[in-house]
């Protein structure tokens, strides 16, 4: 927990505004967190079916199927 | 003039498709997707790992479908199939081959989900959606409805965003030895809040805080737990709040790319887990062809009713041992290539991948994915 606090703390700060005409790195497939809109559902799915936790790297938690 | 703006459309077009430009992403463009995966869990007939008093052996295959279309500049309507074949051990088996529990499918495996969604974004990047569904299973019936909200700020560097969701859900009260009762509820609410900052030209990071809610029947209807010589029902407190913090990293590195991720969860049923995952994007011919190999941690402090087997009854008693403590170690490889579809002039994108996922308590398993993603 205070291991991400402080990551957290240290890349907000360090941000520097970024221009719309220096994005065009940003905007290639490969740097979206989620770039197919199914395969972090599909691994969030299998996680939360055989672990405890859920709404790692995603959202919701615990309703909508059988499971846990 | 008609014509030539016509040909002009045509030779711009012809030419992206012949430089194989990959399309950039706009999330209310008209899109279909799919996603198959084929999970195996393998316990070698109970005893192997996991709980040894449990048959856990399973085999999954699962597909969901996505078709969003755009309806104008700022809507966009979506519909969600997720369809599921369960074979796992259940409680038709355990009647007929003496087999303890692990899993209610029965002699009916199947499960599907319905959602439909619709989605608003102003010109001034403010976004709006809303969904509902519904899923059934052999011992499950659920309803949902979501609302999302976001914004982006400061030339989109910024985006924030807040999503909620309630389930109302219907468990079937299948006991182990294949006595029934009558059904229960189960009601979930959950909220995550999440935010997306651009840090420079080269990476982007993210965080976000999930929590959920749940009561009614938490505990799973047809699980069992050793008490003496006698096996009685699994229960569990009819409370469950859950929260989770997460935070990624995307670094580019020149045409390669890197992903860092760390995550905290906790519950009231006394659960702690952390995860550690790391993902690596190397391009091969111009990024058309991605290699992304992932490795992910994660540790779990099991849940204070978590026992493999008891001497007496307990109030509140578990032998499920995705809720005691556990190692998990997973590491993946998927293959993405960008290649001219079938019926549309976009590239499409062809997904292959396997992942393998070792648990100290070597109820190991391991999935295949198949993946299909089409800008229409």
């Amino acid at each position: 927990m205070r291991l991400l606090v402080i990551l957290t703390v240290i890349t907000i700060t360090a941000c520097t505004p970024v221009r719309f005409n220096e994005r065009e790195r940003l905007s290639q497939p490969d740097m979206t967190f989620d770039s197919s809109p199914l395969q972090g559902e599909l691994e969030s799915d299998v996680y939360s079916a055989r672990e405890g936790a859920t709404g790692v790297f995603s959202g919701g938690g615990g309703g909508g199927c059988g499971c846990y | 003039m008609l014509l030539i703006r016509a040909l002009i459309f045509w030779l711009i077009s012809a030419m992206a498709l012949a430089e194989g430009q990959i399309p950039s992403a706009d999330e209310l463009d008209s899109i279909f997707a799919f996603r198959g995966v084929i999970y195996q869990q393998e316990d070698g007939a109970g005893g192997k790992g996991g709980n040894p008093d449990l048959e856990e052996d399973a085999t999954i295959y699962e597909g969901i479908w996505l078709y969003q279309h755009r309806l104008n500049d700022s809507q966009a309507a979506t519909l969600r199939f997720t369809g599921d074949l369960v074979t796992a051990a259940s409680y038709d088996d355990a009647r007929e081959k003496a087999e303890t529990v692990s899993q209610a499918t029965g002699y009916n495996p199947g499960r599907f989900n319905f959602e439909l969604g619709w989605k608003y974004r102003s010109y001034d990047q403010f976004g709006f959606g809303l969904h509902a569904s519904y899923g059934q299973e052999y011992a499950y019936r659920s309803t949902g409805y979501g609302l999302s909200l976001s914004q982006s700020f400061a030339e989109e560097s910024t985006y924030i965003a807040a999503q909620f969701q309630v389930f109302d859900d219907t468990v079937r009260m299948i006991r182990f030895d294949g006595s029934k009762e009558p059904d229960e509820p189960r009601r979930t609410y959950s909220g995550t809040l999440s935010w997306t900052q651009t840090l420079t030209p080269l990476s982007v990071m993210s965080m976000s805080w999930s929590h959920s809610e749940q009561n009614g029947m938490l505990a799973t209807s047809f699980n069992s737990v050793v008490s003496g010589t006698e096996r009685v029902f699994e229960t569990t407190p009819d409370v469950r709040v859950r929260d989770t913090i997460s935070v990624r990293l995307k670094q580019a590195l020149q045409q390669n790319s890197v992903q860092l991720g760390l995550s905290y969860y906790e519950d009231n049923w006394d659960i702690r887990a952390a995860v550690a995952e790391v993902r690596y994007f190397y391009h091969l011919d111009n990024g058309r062809l991605i290699l992304e190999p992932s490795y992910r941690y994660y540790h779990q402090d099991g849940a204070y009713f978590y026992t493999a087997a008891l001497d007496a009854p307990e109030r509140f008693r578990s032998s499920d041992p995705d809720l005691g403590n556990f190692d998990g170690h997973s590491a993946g490889l998927l293959l993405s290539a960008w290649q001219a579809g079938w019926f549309t002039q976009s590239l499409t994108r062809y997904d292959i991948g396997v992942n393998y996922y070792r648990r100290s308590d070597d109820l190991n398993f391991y999935w295949l994915t198949l993946g299909w993603y089409v800008p229409l």
